[in-house]
């Protein structure tokens, strides 16, 4: 049995997923690349959480991480996944990735939908076939009464003749309708929280704002918690309330979207923020752009990721990595324009 | 379905068409007067002329190639000019024993390949990987006839365990059927390996883990259902490949089989047995074409005609 403890943060009532100090390190022929360091970040019950960043930061790492989904040459080096499953609190971490607990909590109390809506399927299944399976790995109905819970829900989801598409196969069905389907399957065991991974990415903008809206209709419905992973920061406006912004594997800040956006403080937030086209405004106005390019996880130094780009820098940058502090409440930054605290003294603290 | 069976059966009239006329255009072809061949070298003109009479070889070509038409139709495929019986009763005894003999090997090599595949996959780039590798490149660099012979010593003039050869007990077929079966084990195992690494690293595998399917289902039910469509097209060339890999074997081990029949009318310039083993070769052929083809869109609805 994984721990079952209560503390501060997971034992909060409201606390659904926590992830302390986690890290994720994938071996390569060049070496040990650390691409989630020391994560640590909550997820309340209810609440979406978006994760931003550049590709490569480990966004989508971590939510495989949460999953139990980490695959070889990854795995998780450190750090605790602690999720509230019922009264007992589990540490994912520590769960064997192919054992039975996991499976338990996979597409059933968490699940996932991912960024290819036309890969993710399988091919040689129908649609409705593929979502009767994952509620008949977790709840014990009949075949039959399966199929008609998938029916429902491609219904629930807003796909015309449900009927008639759970008979289809995957190559039946648009992009969109697609996405629909894996929506449909994600929410088929009523899970508390869902981890969509990109989920709009590779549909097209008018698809793009069907499948947000819909979105934001199940989780009123489900009352689920979401983990809404993107590079867009539009899609984080229209769907999250809280946003953590990662670079290089870390959080660099975070806080209610709200906030964040009016007033970003790290330096790579206010870089994102300024390369977002405004229809009112300055129309001469240049959009701006970070420069230079993500550093390898291979050739992290001592000091904070984003020196190399950060127009601000200072020498302590290149020296020490800054801890996540909160500034004033509510948002927290890891810059040392905002603070002097330090990564190893916080973890020495 | 059902549309895509009827337009695949009526294919099956053009193709066979072709096969006929190209056997009768190459019987013609080859050098040398049948009547003569039939009546032998010292026969009186007489007779010679006589057979050529009774057998139609003093008509036109296309008169000739029309009688044969209604012939082959008719399932009437002659008469064995060596034992004078007809070709039908010649052949058939041998078809079933080539069907017993293939069959059996093609099932050896598809359940092995199958399991050791699926294996080599899952510990992709293990040592268990590397190993079943060296086992299948082994396989495909050993021809039959040298697995066939290296077999029979060892097997049947050494340790004395199993006839050398002939069809009389189940003892007499196990080392036929292993070693033609083992070279097309060989030969699947590398595409099944393929086949399932390639299956195994597709997005829905990802997506069938997070629904919380057991290891073993992802890899048996959501891999192996997609890997099989390649597979089961090498499965019906490999059975091609069997039935020709039987003349190898049946000769080896003396296995009175269709392969075997074919090489022995050969020698004995016993044209009409020739012309019905290539037809009943044929007919296999295509029968094995048409039912890889329904398999096929029965395993990828993508390919249904509906």
């Amino acid at each position: 049995m994984a721990i079952a403890k209560e503390e501060s943060g997971i034992g909060a009532n409201h606390a659904l997923l926590e992830l302390r100090d986690l890290s994720v390190d994938f071996e390569t022929e060049q070496g040990t690349a650390r691409v989630v360091d020391r994560l640590s970040y909550r997820i309340d019950r209810d609440e979406t959480v978006g994760i931003v960043g550049e590709s490569g930061c480990g966004k989508s790492v971590t939510a495989r991480a949460v999953m139990g989904l980490v695959e070889s040459p990854g795995r998780i080096a450190s750090g605790q996944i602690l999720y509230r499953h019922g009264d007992e609190v589990i540490d994912i971490a520590k769960l064997d990735p192919k054992g039975r607990q996991i499976r338990e909590l996979r597409g059933n109390a968490i699940s996932m939908i991912f960024q290819e809506p036309m890969t993710s399927l399988n091919p040689v299944f129908s649609i409705g076939d593929q979502i009767a399976e994952a509620i008949l790995l977790h709840q014990s109905i009949t075949r039959r009464d399966a199929a008609e819970k998938a029916v429902e829900m491609l219904d629930a989801v807003g796909i015309p003749l449900p009927r008639e598409r759970a008979r289809d196969f995957p190559h039946h069905l648009s992009g969109g309708m697609r996405q629909r389907a894996m929506i449909a399957m994600a929410m088929s065991c009523n899970p508390s929280l869902l981890i969509a991974d990109e989920p709009t990415t590779a549909l097209d903008v008018t698809i793009q704002a069907q499948v947000l809206d819909l979105m934001n209709k199940l989780r009123a419905e489900f009352q689920a918690a979401i983990m809404f992973i993107t590079h867009d920061l539009g899609v984080i406006a229209t769907m999250a309330d809280q946003i953590r912004v990662m670079y290089l594997g870390r959080v660099v800040e975070s806080g209610p979207v709200s906030t964040v956006f009016r007033q970003p403080l790290h330096p790579y937030t206010q870089g994102m923020m300024q390369s977002i086209p405004s229809l009112r405004g300055a129309r001469k106005r240049r959009l701006q752009s970070i420069a230079g390019n993500v550093p390898s996880p291979l050739e992290v130094g001592p000091g904070c990721g984003f020196a190399s780009r950060c127009p601000h820098v200072m020498d302590v940058c290149r020296k020490a990595k800054p801890a996540l502090v909160s500034e004033g409440g509510v948002q927290s930054v890891a810059c040392f324009q905002h603070h002097t605290h330090t990564e190893e003294a916080s973890h020495a603290g | 379905m059902l549309r895509m069976i009827i337009y695949r059966l009526l294919l099956i009239i053009p193709v066979g068409l072709v096969l006929v006329s190209f056997l009768f255009a190459l019987f013609h072809l080859i050098p040398g007067d049948p009547a003569q061949l039939m009546a032998g070298d010292n026969a009186p003109e007489e007779l010679v002329q006589a057979i050529r009479q009774a057998y139609g070889f003093d008509q036109p070509v296309h008169i000739q190639y029309w009688n044969y038409l209604i012939r082959v139709l008719q399932g009437d495929l002659g008469v064995s000019t060596y034992s004078r019986e007809p070709v039908i009763d010649v052949v058939w005894p041998r078809v079933i024993n080539t069907a017993q003999l293939a069959g059996l090997a093609m099932l050896f090599a598809i359940v092995i390949s199958l399991i050791l595949g699926c294996i080599s996959a899952m510990f992709w780039n293990h040592p268990v990987d590397k190993s079943v590798t060296v086992f299948s490149l082994v396989g495909i660099c050993t021809p039959v006839f040298v697995s066939g012979l290296i077999a029979i010593y060892f097997f049947s003039v050494y340790l004395g365990w199993l006839p050398i050869g002939g069809k009389a007990t189940w003892k007499h077929y196990i080392l036929p059927v292993v070693t033609l079966g083992a070279y097309q084990a060989a030969m699947f195992t590398r595409m099944v390996r393929s086949c399932m690494v390639d299956a195994l690293g597709r997005d829905f595998i990802v997506t069938a883990r997070a629904k919380g399917v057991a290891e073993r289902l992802v890899v048996f039910k959501h891999a192996l259902r997609n890997a099989l469509l390649p597979i089961i097209t090498l499965f019906g060339l490999g059975l091609g490949h069997t039935l020709g890999g039987s003349v190898v074997t049946e000769t080896i081990f003396n296995w009175p089989g269709l392969g075997r029949l074919m090489v022995d009318s050969i020698l004995t310039r016993d044209l009409p047995v020739t012309q019905g083993a290539i037809q009943i070769f044929a007919a296999i052929f295509i029968a094995v074409n048409l039912i890889v083809d329904v398999l096929y869109a029965w395993v990828d609805p993508r390919i249904r005609y509906d």
